[in-house]
């Protein structure tokens, strides 16, 4: 019997919410897989794009939208969602932004193709 | 040298990105305005609101304008819904009897207060200062502070009173105030 490292080891911990804008102003122009979840039921959708840029909305620019590729992306109220910052033991990190509602969105760098 | 043709206003361009829009895609966003919306006018209330906004604020790219568009579209139509939802809860209808019933009856029970009893309040809280004023300082001092929610413990330390005398200060500020309130009172 052999022992195996913790190297797939996750951590995700609750963050405030310029975090993850933070998070979000880092990894501009970079390739991000946007998924959305409803754990537990048959559920759910994804994008993949370039992270192109975070805006507010009007009428009360209280909501953003993180625009992915051409237009479409994610957007979101701070007030409605929790959001958390994920790690892996590689240091690649992710995004995840629960609502009191069910659905689930993790936003995560797509790691470059292997040459 | 030949004057350089001047390029258009940044609304210009709004407004010349918006009225291809509406022509390419306006239904669509009608659609979508109606889709988020409890009826007819509300949608059209929606797609108005968001052009204005799409004139005042958009600033990306053209490519992005119809998603954006959409999104706020939708946004400001989720936005009057839940404002007539709010207004409506504060509606009721009110029972009569059924001789009496010569229509539907409905009342506005707004629970905030109106303008005729914001004045009111706005007086008495005059008066009370005024009154407080009256007051001896240490008492008028004490009265403020627990008002104000610091804890006999904290107004000891912050003066160096010791128990006993806020006690005292604030239970006679109290009558006085009382006194000075039903003199008031006969007055008036």
């Amino acid at each position: 019997m052999t022992l195996r490292t913790l190297g797939a080891m996750e951590v995700l911990r609750p963050i405030e919410f310029t975090e993850a804008l933070a998070w979000f102003q880092a990894h501009i122009d970079e390739e991000v897989r946007v998924v959305v979840n409803h754990h537990g039921h048959f559920f759910g959708c994804g994008l993949q794009g370039t992270l192109s840029c975070v805006e507010t909305l009007p009428p009360d620019n209280s909501a953003i939208q993180v625009v992915v590729g051409v237009g479409e992306g994610l957007f979101l109220d701070p007030e409605d969602v929790t959001a958390l910052l994920g790690g892996r033991a590689s240091g690649q990190s992710w995004l995840e932004f629960r609502t009191a509602f069910g659905p689930v969105v993790t936003v995560e760098v797509v790691p470059c193709a292997e040459p | 040298m030949a004057d350089q043709p001047k390029s258009p206003s940044a609304a210009v361009s709004r407004a010349r990105l918006l009225e291809g829009l509406l022509a390419c895609e306006g239904e669509a966003l009608r659609r979508t305005a109606r889709a988020n919306s409890a009826n007819a006018a509300d949608a059209e209330d929606a797609l108005q609101d968001g052009c204005v906004a799409f004139l005042r604020f958009f600033e990306g790219d053209e490519e992005r304008a119809i998603s954006w568009l959409r999104l706020v579209v939708k946004r400001f139509a989720w936005a009057i819904g839940n404002n007539a939802r709010r207004r409506g809860s504060h509606l009721h209808v009110v029972t009569v009897e059924p001789g009496e019933l010569t229509g539907l009856e409905i009342v506005l029970a707004d629970s905030r207060p109106g303008t005729a009893e914001l004045a009111e309040r706005a007086e008495a809280l005059e008066r009370r200062i005024a009154l407080l004023d009256q007051l001896k300082p240490d008492e008028r001092t004490t009265l403020i502070l627990i008002g104000l929610g610091v804890s006999y413990a904290e107004i000891g330390e912050l003066r160096g009173w010791s128990r006993t005398k806020i006690n005292r200060c604030a239970a006679e500020g109290r009558v006085r105030l009382r006194e000075l309130e039903e003199r008031e009172g006969e007055k008036t």
